[in-house]
């Protein structure tokens, strides 16, 4: 399959480097501590953060930080062809991967004794799942008021043909590797990266500078909606 | 700038289990597809191919135009595209699209004419433009959909040409589509409207494709005409398949007969017979058709007569319908008629044609009698595919020429398909006519490298960066030198042998280090991949990489630093081999010698420098390596190859010598297949899935029935249970009376061999590996990157594993490696082909005068029947009324009246030329010794059937 055509666009019109639409939304329900929505193309997430609130199982308690749950669930609806299993060892490895990406961005000291549960549901996938559930998790941190180290913005790449690609749909998933890292923007520090099937070392530099690029982008578009959200609640902004 | 809009595209498609899934995709329009005017100042981008026009070129359109085609004319026009008159071609993304879903080759040819930038040709994003994206509507069909986008196109072009006082007009054959065009005020002619009405353009007409898109299935004239039954459709056939009432196969036509053709089957031991017209209906060679099977009772055998196309048409020269019928139903009753005796196989007819395979085809005009007509007939070269109907104008001026010409469509009322003319190949009877026919014929790519592959090479002065002499091993100072062939300017392979204070020796095979320059994904490697093989005429050499390459900086040449592939081996005397390793490295070849100065020097005992006593070393390991290989099993073979001397100051043959044999020759082939045989181990084992090796399968005991009965006669016998049995029984094969006895006997055992083959190592079982010929457990090529793609296969694999180079997906695909296996073996064989055809043409264009030359020297040429089977040309002659041969089967001997021939027999031939027809020019040997009455004399006409193949044999035999 062309990934990428020799007029230099690919499939659904992008540029090499060119990110898919992006939309999210802060604070869809009442009832969990935060939640939030993000469409990244044709991927569909939905987060919710319960807590922080007391550890139900005793045995896990860790008396000076919090620890993080996370779980992550596909609907029924999700692909093109019906999941019968909404969680299975894939959404397993993914809700570990996630919390222990927040493992390294939440302020764990600050809750000691307590615990922050993630709950994801994918609503429709179409490449990208696991960052855009990074994104979404973060954006529902956020709502609902957790101390962060800073933004988690994650975003994908790959490499087509010796050619770097942004943000890979999941037909371009299909003739190559898919990169998923997650930084801290304004840190610039990677806090993880997960490459599926494989990519080899020499071209590894190239993959990871356009997707550092692509984060930055995603984390301007998280950054412009959660300040539009704070100003609709009249809260006062001090961070730029 | 960018993403203007985002939309989605919903489809469905059927998985492999059969469910029916929706599928959803992200369609982005944008703001920064560009129009690619050169002047145009509204839009920006870079490659701008159109050029402002002023001249009015055509005589009903009255101010100059850029064309946009729609995608049926972009496929069955290519031919049109291709001519130097159209330029300024818009083509929307939608056709180009389009078109590499209808025919890969198609859209090949589209591309080179994009990338060609004297043609002016511009692909417009369409799809993904605000103005021109046309989202499917409900009840819209997908074709609809395109050409609604198209016609979008169309008018956004002529909206935004305006500015510049520019026009577009929109070619199109289909009525629907360019009545809805006129709708939109737009200027839309069909192609042959828009030719005909260019000024001074008449030759180009000859190139418009007949417009007929329907393959003539719902042609309503159901009068007295002569007709084809319709074919099925895709769909239909599919179900019945399904079911199981019809059968799937590859047609291939018979080679004797036109009129017959064989499909195997699943299900069938018997390929299915397909006899006559009707029942062939319209199917030609090659193509993927749907079968019917015919019940038993209605099964037969083969015909036992040869048909040939030529004779019978000159015979009637009809263009009447009436006349027709009457010869197609003659035709039948002689096909009925001919019915052989032999066993029944299964017959049935074609239904329908899955795939079509249609190529162009090379060959000749027959002008039609009535003077005026533009109506044509082409005679084909390939004797399997009938005469296409052509029109054109210029057939006088064509007379004498050979020409390509394409099938565009078969109509159900038309006796033959009809096509176009697509160019002249040349004068008949020119050298460069005849070797571009046979590349034609033969598939062999032969066109001059692209623009964008040209652009690959690196930039001369070609030096060698500090970064490469830090990541190469320096061999430089090693005595590293080359043996090739007299006038070899692709040199690939150099050795050197040293040595070691340990008393063993390091012998080192250097081979140039084409996939430095080769990069996977590059247009290059794409071109070179799709050549797979470098073609060898004999006066004419077609590269599979540009000439920069292989005659320069991949080729190893005396004296200048290359890139090189090393395997470097610590041999002990007795040729045990104690390491072997793989390097890149720099080498500096002390000297490219010929055979002949490498065996020089070796046999000159006051020679003893460092490079004469390198080679001594080398030949006196490979002596060895030699005796050990034969002792395993290995088969020694004979093929008696002949030799063109051409003076290349007139580039006519001197001389046709058979090739000699030099010790040299075999040193240095002993190198390479421990090479080969090296780097095929290695691979495999670092690489069990995707390793690309060659095999060569032991021959069925079937196959070896003709040699066994030869030998027999002769009171041999010889054991053929495995490799090396039958090495030994042809080693002691020796005749008192016959000293070509042995060698005659190689060349036979030759014919019975399999092809070897490429093959993925993921793909066959371990113990399929095996290379009979060689008799070693795997095998593969890595000596000739320079002019096979395999090799360079091979050599990215083995810099993955030494850690210099990457991999990428494709090659650590065994789908996709088997994929490549099956290609290069077909180029392979194909670039085998030609280089046989082009000897034969050889030799007829000078074999008389040669032979004059050689009467002074040899008083009677000799030679011995090789083989009984060449008599089978001789049965055939019973209807020429000739006398009667008879073939005995079990003594293998042929018997007229009182004279007796027999394998191995003698006799005395003469060589002469048969050019009755144009096309299949031969060489012809007629009987001298023994005389046999009515034969001998009357020979000329009997033995114009022979084929040119059998006959060369006996030709190179000649001592």
């Amino acid at each position: 399959m062309e990934v990428v055509s020799p007029e230099g666009l690919r499939q659904d019109g992008r540029t090499v480097s060119c990110l898919r639409k992006i939309s999210c939304r802060l604070g869809l329900y009442d009832q969990p501590n935060g939640s939030s929505y993000i469409e990244m193309g044709n991927t569909k997430i939905l987060a919710a953060v319960y807590g922080p609130h007391e550890v139900k199982n005793l045995k896990k308690q860790q008396l000076d930080e919090v620890i993080i749950q996370c779980e992550v669930s596909r609907i029924a609806a999700s692909q093109g062809e019906r999941v019968k299993r909404p969680r299975d060892q894939r959404t397993r490895a993914m809700s570990q991967q996630i919390a222990s990406v927040f493992e390294g961005a939440i302020r764990k000291s600050k809750y000691p004794g307590s615990q922050i549960d993630i709950y994801i549901q994918v609503l429709q996938s179409d490449g990208g799942v696991l960052s855009a559930c990074i994104n979404a998790s973060t954006l529902a941190l956020i709502h609902a008021g957790v101390e962060l180290k800073d933004y988690v913005a994650s975003c994908t790449a790959s490499i087509c043909r010796g050619e770097p690609i942004l943000d890979v749909s999941y037909v371009e998933t299909q003739s190559s590797c898919e990169l998923t890292i997650a930084v801290l923007p304004n840190k610039e520090t990677i806090c993880s990266l997960h490459i599926s099937n494989t990519l080899h070392q020499t071209q590894l530099d190239e993959v990871l500078k356009i997707a550092m690029d692509g984060c930055q982008s995603v984390y301007k578009e998280m950054h412009a909606v959660v300040r539009e959200y704070m100003r609709n609640q009249h809260a006062i902004m001090t961070h730029v | 700038m960018g993403i203007l809009e985002r939309k989605l595209k919903t489809f469905y498609r059927k998985t492999k289990k059969g469910n029916i899934i929706k599928i959803v995709r992200e369609h982005y329009l944008r703001d920064d597809v560009w129009c690619g005017l050169q002047a145009c100042t509204v839009c920006e981008g870079d490659i701008r191919p159109l050029q402002i026009l002023s001249e009015v070129k055509s005589n009903i359109i009255p101010f100059p135009h850029h064309i946009l085609i729609d995608s049926n004319v972009a496929i069955h026009q290519i031919d049109l595209l291709c001519q130097d008159s159209i330029r300024n071609v818009i083509i929307p993304q939608t056709v180009i699209q389009e078109v590499k879903h209808h025919s890969l080759p198609v859209y090949k040819r589209l591309r080179d004419l994009i990338d060609d930038s004297s043609k002016h040709f511009y692909v417009f994003c369409n799809e993904h433009h605000g103005d021109c994206f046309a989202e499917r509507e409900k009840g819209e069909t997908v074709n609809d959909c395109n050409d609604r986008s198209i016609r979008l196109t169309c008018w956004w072009y002529k909206q935004h040409f305006q500015l510049f006082k520019q026009n577009v007009v929109i070619l199109t054959n289909d009525m629907a589509n360019k009545k809805k065009a006129e709708d939109l005020e737009l200027d839309a002619f069909t192609v042959l409207e828009y030719v005909k009405g260019l000024k001074n353009a008449h030759e180009l007409l000859d190139f418009v494709a007949v417009a007929d898109d329907t393959d003539g299935n719902d042609a309503p004239d159901v009068s007295q005409k002569f007709m084809y039954s319709p074919h099925w459709s895709i769909t239909d056939i599919r179900t019945a398949l399904k079911k199981g009432k019809i059968k799937q196969g590859v047609l291939k036509t018979s080679t004797k007969n036109y009129l017959e053709a064989n499909v195997m089957v699943e299900g069938f031991d018997k390929s299915v017979l397909i006899q006559g017209r009707e029942n062939l209906n319209r199917a030609l060679h090659d193509d993927h058709v749907a079968i019917e099977i015919f019940p038993k009772e209605k099964w037969s055998s083969p015909s036992t007569l040869v048909i040939d196309q030529q004779k019978e048409e000159e015979e009637k020269a009809i263009d009447d319908d009436e006349e027709e019928k009457a010869a197609i139903a003659q035709e039948k009753a002689m096909l009925a008629s001919s019915v052989g005796e032999g066993e029944k196989q299964p017959t049935g007819r074609v239904i329908g044609i899955a795939k079509r395979k249609w190529r162009q085809y090379c060959g000749i005009l027959k002008k039609n009698v009535i003077a005026e007509s533009n109506r044509h007939l082409f005679v084909p070269a390939d004797k399997r595919i009938p005469f296409i109907r052509i029109e054109t104008r210029q057939a006088e001026a064509l007379q004498s020429k050979r020409i390509l010409v394409a099938i565009d469509s078969w109509p159900r009322d038309s006796k033959n398909p009809k096509g176009h003319f697509v160019r002249v190949i040349g004068e008949i009877g020119d050298k460069e006519t005849e070797n571009e026919v046979i590349l034609l014929e033969h598939d062999c790519p032969h066109t001059k490298f692209s623009e964008a592959v040209l652009k690959c090479l690196p930039k001369m002065p070609w030096v060698i960066t500090p970064k490469d002499e830090a990541e190469r091993k320096d061999l430089r100072d090693l005595n590293i030198c080359s043996v090739d062939p007299i006038g070899c300017t692709d040199i690939d392979d150099a050795l050197h042998c040293r040595l070691l204070p340990n008393g063993n020796y390091e012998v080192g095979v250097h081979i140039a280090d084409v996939s430095h320059f080769i990069r996977p994904h590059t247009a290059i490697d794409q071109e070179a991949q799709n050549r797979s093989t470098t073609v060898y005429l004999t006066n004419r050499r077609i590269d599979m990489v540009p000439d920069l390459l292989s005659s320069n900086l991949c080729s190893l040449r005396g004296e200048v630093d290359r890139f090189a592939f090393s395997v470097i081996w610590e041999i002990t005397p007795e040729t045990e081999i104690l390491s072997s390793r793989f390097y890149k490295t720099i080498i500096r070849s002390r000297g490219e010698l010929s055979y002949e100065q490498a065996q020089q020097k070796i046999d000159d005992p006051s020679m003893n420098d460092d490079l004469t006593n390198s080679l001594r070393n080398l030949n006196m390991l490979a002596k060895k390596l030699k005796k050990k290989r034969l002792s395993d099993g290995a088969l020694v073979l004979a093929s008696m190859e002949v030799k063109f001397h051409v003076d290349p100051d007139t580039d006519t043959v001197v001389d046709i010598v058979a090739k000699q044999h030099l010790e040299t020759m075999s040193m240095v082939e002993e190198f390479m297949l421990l090479a080969n045989v090296t780097a095929a181990e290695t691979t495999v084992k670092e690489f069990p899935d995707c390793a690309m090796l060659r095999r060569h399968p032991a021959p069925p005991p079937s196959n070896f029935e003709p040699l066994l009965l030869a030998a027999e006669s002769q009171n041999i016998k010889i054991d053929v249970t495995s490799n090396k049995t039958l090495a030994d029984s042809l080693e002691n094969a020796e005749s008192d009376k016959n000293p070509f006895f042995n060698n005659m006997l190689r060349i036979m055992t030759t014919r019975c061999m399999m092809q070897a083959v490429y093959f993925c190592s993921g793909t066959l079982e371990k113990q399929e590996f095996y290379h009979y010929g060689l008799a070693t457990p795997c095998y593969t090529h890595f000596t000739s990157p320079i002019r096979r793609y395999a090799d360079i296969i091979v050599h990215r694999l083995l810099a993955a594993i030494i850690e210099k180079d990457t991999t990428y997906p494709e090659l650590l695909d065994p789908k996709k490696c088997s994929e490549y296996s099956q290609h290069i073996n077909y180029r392979h064989k194909m670039a085998q082909y030609a280089g046989r055809a082009s000897g034969v043409i050889t030799a007829i264009t000078n074999i008389l005068r040669i032979l004059i030359k050689r009467r002074k020297k040899v008083k009677k040429p000799e030679e011995w029947v090789l083989q009984a089977q060449n008599m089978e040309f001789e049965e055939e002659k019973t209807e020429d009324n000739l006398p009667k041969f008879q073939f005995n089967e079990k003594d293998l001997c042929v018997r007229c009246k009182d004279v007796e021939l027999r394998p191995f027999d003698e006799v005395r031939i003469q060589v002469c030329v048969d050019s009755s027809d144009i096309q299949h020019e031969k060489v012809v040997t007629r009987l001298v010794f023994p005389y046999i009455e009515g034969f001998s004399v009357k020979s000329l006409k009997a033995s114009s059937r022979r084929y040119p193949r059998i006959a060369t044999q006996k030709q190179k035999i000649k001592v």
